[in-house]
């Protein structure tokens, strides 16, 4: 293998030699605020030779000397084109102005529109802030979360289930960064609103399938958000007073262009609201949530750029009892430019996620202390040795610490269990080295290796399990003590990337993509949605590391000047080493819980269809998803495929903005999707007087609950803003499940509890939102 | 613990931010084989054993299963290579009647049970599981209740017993009567389990028997007069996982319900194309103690 990095290293170096030509370099950001402009485009007009600016900005292109004119390009904004005479290696940094705010003396030439035709970027997911802004929210909040399940492949379990899952995958294999720290839980109230707030988000990309090789450890999905910076040319206050909580932000320079903050904070009153209404024990009910998100941005010199942000958010409930969770992340990031063909990034974070449960009654007294911490430092390095290649490599390595927590009960008699359970960890490195090469005018690849390598370490014990009959509990056979840092297992997995792109024309391009990931821990859960009790586990001595294989083909085409933009792709993904269980297993505070661990394999496939209008007063998106995904499991579901419950035939998206006046937008979302699949029993039988349930075929997801869908509503009127305050402001009047429906998060059985007729059964179907959800909010800026 | 917890915890969320909902609906739900129930739950009490052998029956008719009748059934004492006939009865009960001096359960005896029907034949083995002494059952005024959520108060039946302790692991299956009558909704099973991985070997029964007991979730309490009986039952591991989640997939409901799974049986058709069984074979060891309300 170190041969392949070799050959691909010395390859792209042969590249590198270019006479004749210099390199201009430098940062593209908003001439409002100072933000960085990530993916805007820099070219030399009238040509393909151009480039993309990277995360931070900052873009590098060659360009053979002489007088040439550079255009910048980025969607919502006006476009520049400047004349330079080219001689030497040059540093030009380019203000953009949005739309609207432009300066009389700029250029206005045409947008860069149809990046989605000419990049290689395939099976990825971008919604600007400013349309998730527009759309009808669950109670009025912007979601981010629930605006990216109505775009192809991505689904939900439906309302109060957390997180999202991308082409039939489960929640624990998408990688949630937030300026490049993971999250491990992205939502609040159980998967009722995301934890990110719209306020602090300046950027979105999700990533179903073709994911670069600079990411990696999850299998199914990246979704990378980018706080803003804060603003560093003035005091920027943004906030929002809604039904059940309010926002407040406030970004401001410290130094004029060189150092700004930005902090935005979220709060829910819910529970204050409620308690008159509440009887009972609910009387005392606490429940509520918060977050704050804050970033210091220092630009030191022109070379040198250093960000620290951070994200507190928790969730706490209690009634009687008291039970919270949340993420804690800290981020220190290191922007350096060596050269105009040399960028780097160093990454060093700190990220923690934990939940703590408690009771303390007159007879029982329990707490329950549980965490994930995650260390990590990355080197990422961008270099642009011609205008016609893009390599990136870098490396990375997670120290994780596994904490399934320290039980303490008491009961009345003080007779106290103290039962803790070991910590594990495992150290995650990958190296990686990524070539985005254009061929031709029409022909690019994007090519790479990711190598990603797993200690699982010691201090602790390793259990070894003897083999059993499939679906039982397999017994212990030996019991191992291993110092700190020593190996315990050791595993890698060697992941090759691959993305082309075959522009047809301007307006027609047809791509493919192959990755191949390896993720080493997963998430333990049996239950139909995940709930925030729910622990990861890491890849041990007993349990594999989840890869996957995926290979996705699209076809690409703008309409009308690029106003519609429509894409058709097709992906088939398999899965090995999936995780379930045996059928009685102990999933909670079990120190052998890996002995009633099963892996399986699994398979998705389907057809994603998208249509998007990008201009005119009249926008929005269709989308459309066909697909089917299984899983084979020895010792589950007659050793045969079986759905997962993931899997949804149909889905399918309607969201619709309407600019009515200049002031005025109507918006509508309409979600389809097919129901849940699930375990039904069909049969009962007799002993001991009881009536137990079965399942005759002994066949999982052998039902399907009824479809999900939902009509929401929304109204944004912005106010006329004072020119003096420069106070802006609009009112989202916005009504969720417009028609009322009660769709089916999930149906069970049960004995009819009104019944003494141990005979008398009835299924039942629970809705998590039963009703028309109401809501308006008051947002401001100035 | 987890499912009182998160139902909690799904009801508060819920009811303060929504209105969440149930509602009853209707399901076409056919069987789609029958299988042989069998309810093998003998004892060493000196009562008639009885052997009960239903057919399965889909999930919502409503009506008794179906009685399977005219079958050969024997228990072989395979320490002692006795063999016992239970008598047909012609309505799914098999029964033995014991005698004045006999005995047919030996603590840690090995057993097999032979079913015999039509063409079919099904085997299961089991041992009788040692149970443990009571060292007290008593009853005490308490107004406290379940994890802080309120209950009437009143008098409460309190037990007291220790885990047998020793390399084998424990389980105990504990049945509460009320002035005869068994709770037996299938959300008040009392099971115990002691030594499994090593963990509570030896310790106390430590919880409110009563009060997990009653019809109503544990908020019933006992008048003056009434006779409380508690019995232990040592049950096998397999009996205790068959019970358990028979209790779990009878309660699986709300919003994080988990996988419906079928619950493991001891009861093997000795050929693949017999219709399938389920159900239990069982075979334990008793102590039981009566009280009455003062």
């Amino acid at each position: 293998m170190k041969t392949i990095f070799t050959t691909l290293a010395l390859f792209l170096c042969l590249n590198a030699f270019t006479q004749d030509k210099v390199t201009i370099s430098g940062y593209l950001r908003d001439a409002v605020n100072g933000e960085a402009l990530i993916g805007a485009a820099v070219s030399k007009q009238g040509t393909s030779l151009g480039t993309t600016a990277n995360e931070y900005g900052f873009y590098s292109l060659t360009l053979p000397k002489g007088k040439q004119f550079i255009l910048v390009q980025y969607i919502g904004y006006v476009a520049q084109v400047k004349e330079i005479d080219l001689s030497t290696n040059v540093t030009l940094n380019f203000e953009l102005k949005e739309e609207g705010k432009q300066l009389e003396e700029v250029v206005v030439t045409s947008k860069q529109e149809d990046q989605n035709i000419k990049s290689n970027e395939m099976s990825v997911a971008k919604l600007d802030i400013a349309q998730i802004q527009k759309m009808p929210a669950l109670l009025g909040e912007v979601d981010i979360i629930k605006s990216i399940q109505t775009l192809p492949g991505v689904t939900n379990v439906g309302e109060g289930a957390s997180g999202f899952n991308v082409r039939g995958g489960n929640i624990d294999q998408n990688l949630i960064l937030m300026d490049e720290a993971p999250v491990f839980n992205s939502s609040h109230m159980f998967g009722m609103f995301s934890i990110f707030n719209p306020d602090a988000v300046k950027d979105l990309k999700l990533m179903k399938g073709s994911v670069p090789a600079q990411y990696g450890g999850r299998t199914s999905s990246v979704l990378d958000i980018r706080m803003k910076e804060g603003n560093n040319k003035k005091l920027e206050v943004n906030g929002g007073i809604g039904t059940i909580f309010s926002r407040l932000s406030i970004e401001a320079p410290i130094i004029k262009n060189k150092v700004s903050f930005l902090v935005a904070a979220r709060r829910s009153y819910i529970d204050v609201l409620a308690r008159p209404f509440l009887k009972g024990d609910m009387k005392k009910a606490s429940v509520y949530f918060y977050d704050l998100n804050s970033k210091l941005n220092w630009n030191i010199n022109s070379k040198n750029t250093v960000f620290l942000s951070g994200y507190f958010g928790r969730d706490f409930f209690s009634t009687g009892f008291k039970f919270n969770y949340g993420n804690a992340t800290a981020t220190a990031r290191w922007n350096h430019i060596f050269s105009s063909k040399l960028f780097s990034n160093i990454t060093a974070y700190h990220s923690r996620y934990n939940y703590f449960l408690a009771f303390n009654t007159n007879s029982f007294k329990f707490d329950w202390d549980a965490k994930i911490i995650t260390s990590s430092l990355k080197a990422d390095y961008s270099y642009f040795p011609n205008s016609t290649n893009t390599i990136k490599f870098g490396a990375q390595a997670i120290h994780y610490t596994f904490k399934p927590g320290e039980i303490k009960s008491v009961d009345k008699s003080d007779f106290a269990i103290k039962t803790a359970f070991p910590d594990q960890y495992g150290l995650e490195y990958a190296l990686y080295i990524n070539n985005e090469q254009k061929i031709s005018e029409n022909f690019s690849l994007q090519y790479g290796l990711r190598w990603s390598f797993y200690n699982y370490l010691g201090k602790g014990n390793a259990y070894y399990y003897r083999d059993t009959t499939e679906n039982l509990s397999k017994p212990l056979v030996e019991e191992r003590s291993f110092e700190h840092l020593e190996t315990i297992k050791f595993y890698n997995v060697p992941e090759p990337r691959l993305a082309m792109n075959y522009t047809i024309n301007k307006k027609n391009s047809v791509k493919a993509s192959y990755a191949r990931s390896g993720q080493y821990l997963q998430i333990v859960s049996n239950t139909s949605a995940s709930t925030p009790l729910d622990f990861y586990l890491p890849a041990t001595n007993n349990i594999k590391p989840l890869t996957s294989d995926q290979v996705s083909v699209g076809y690409f085409r703008n309409f009308k000047e690029n106003t519609y933009e429509a894409s058709a792709e097709v992906y088939y993904k398999s899965l090995d080493n999936q995780l379930d269980y045996i059928d009685n297993s102990k999933l909670f505070l079990n120190k052998y819980l890996e002995g009633d661990l099963l892996q399986g394999k699994g398979r998705a496939y389907g057809l994603e269809l998208f249509v998007k209008k990008n201009k005119g007063k009249f926008t929005g998106w269709i989308s459309y998803t066909l697909s089917k995904t299984e899983r084979k499991v020895n010792g589950i579901s007659n050793n045969e495929w079986f759905l997962s419950k993931y899997d949804r035939t149909h889905n399918a998206s309607v969201v619709l903005m309407y600019d009515i006046t200049k002031r005025l937008t109507l918006s509508t979302n309409f979600i389809y999707m097919s129901g849940t699949p699930s375990t039904f029993f069909d049969s009962k039988f007799e002993v001991q007087g009881y009536y137990f349930p079965h399942n005759s075929e002994n066949k999982r997801s052998n039902y399907r609950i009824s479809p999900y869908h939902r009509l929401d509503l929304g109204l944004v009127y912005n106010f006329k803003s004072n020119d003096v305050k420069k106070w802006k402001s609009t009112i989202a009047v916005s009504i969720y499940n417009v028609y009322n429906r009660r769709n089916a998060f999930s149906v069970y059985f049960r004995n009819n509890p009104a019944s003494n007729n141990a005979l008398e059964n009835e299924a039942i179907r629970y809705s998590v939102i039963g009703s028309i959800v109401p809501a308006i909010t008051y947002n401001f800026k100035f | 613990m987890k499912t009182f917890v998160l139902k909690t915890l799904a009801l508060a969320t819920t009811l303060i931010l929504f209105s969440s909902c149930e509602d009853r609906i209707q399901m076409d739900l056919d069987e789609k084989s029958k299988s042989v129930s069998v309810d093998a739950f003998l004892n060493n009490m000196r009562v008639d054993q009885k052997i009960r052998l239903t057919y399965s029956d889909s999930y919502f008719s409503g009506k008794t299963p179906a009685a399977l009748i005219g079958a050969s059934v024997t228990l072989i004492d395979l320490t002692n290579k006795r063999t016992i006939t239970f008598e047909d009865k012609n309505d799914g009960n098999y029964i033995f009647k014991i005698q004045n001096t006999d005995t047919i359960i030996y603590t840690d005896h090995n057993y097999e049970l032979n079913i015999k029907y039509q063409s079919y034949e099904y085997k299961a083995f089991t041992s009788c599981k040692r149970t443990t002494t009571i060292d007290g059952l008593f009853f005490k005024y308490t107004d406290i209740g379940n994890i802080g959520l309120s209950v009437e108060a009143g008098n409460r039946l309190f037990l007291v017993a220790k885990d047998v302790t020793g390399p084998i692991p424990d389980f105990y299956w504990v049945k509460v009567y009320k002035n005869g009558k068994f709770y037996g909704r299938s959300e008040n099973i009392q099971l115990e389990e002691f030594g499994y991985n090593n963990e509570r070997d030896g310790q106390y029964f430590w919880e409110d028997k009563w009060a997990t007991s009653g019809p109503d979730g544990g908020v019933d309490p006992c008048k003056t007069g009434d006779v409380a009986r508690l019995e232990i039952y040592g049950i096998s591991r397999e009996v205790h996982d068959f019970l358990k989640l028979g209790v779990q997939m009878s309660n699986n409901t709300g919003m994080f319900a988990t996988t419906s799974v079928n619950l493991p049986t001891n009861i093997f058709p000795q050929d693949k194309s017999y219709p399938k069984a389920v159900g239990m074979f069982s075979i334990s060891d008793v102590s039981f103690k009566e009280v009455v309300c003062p």
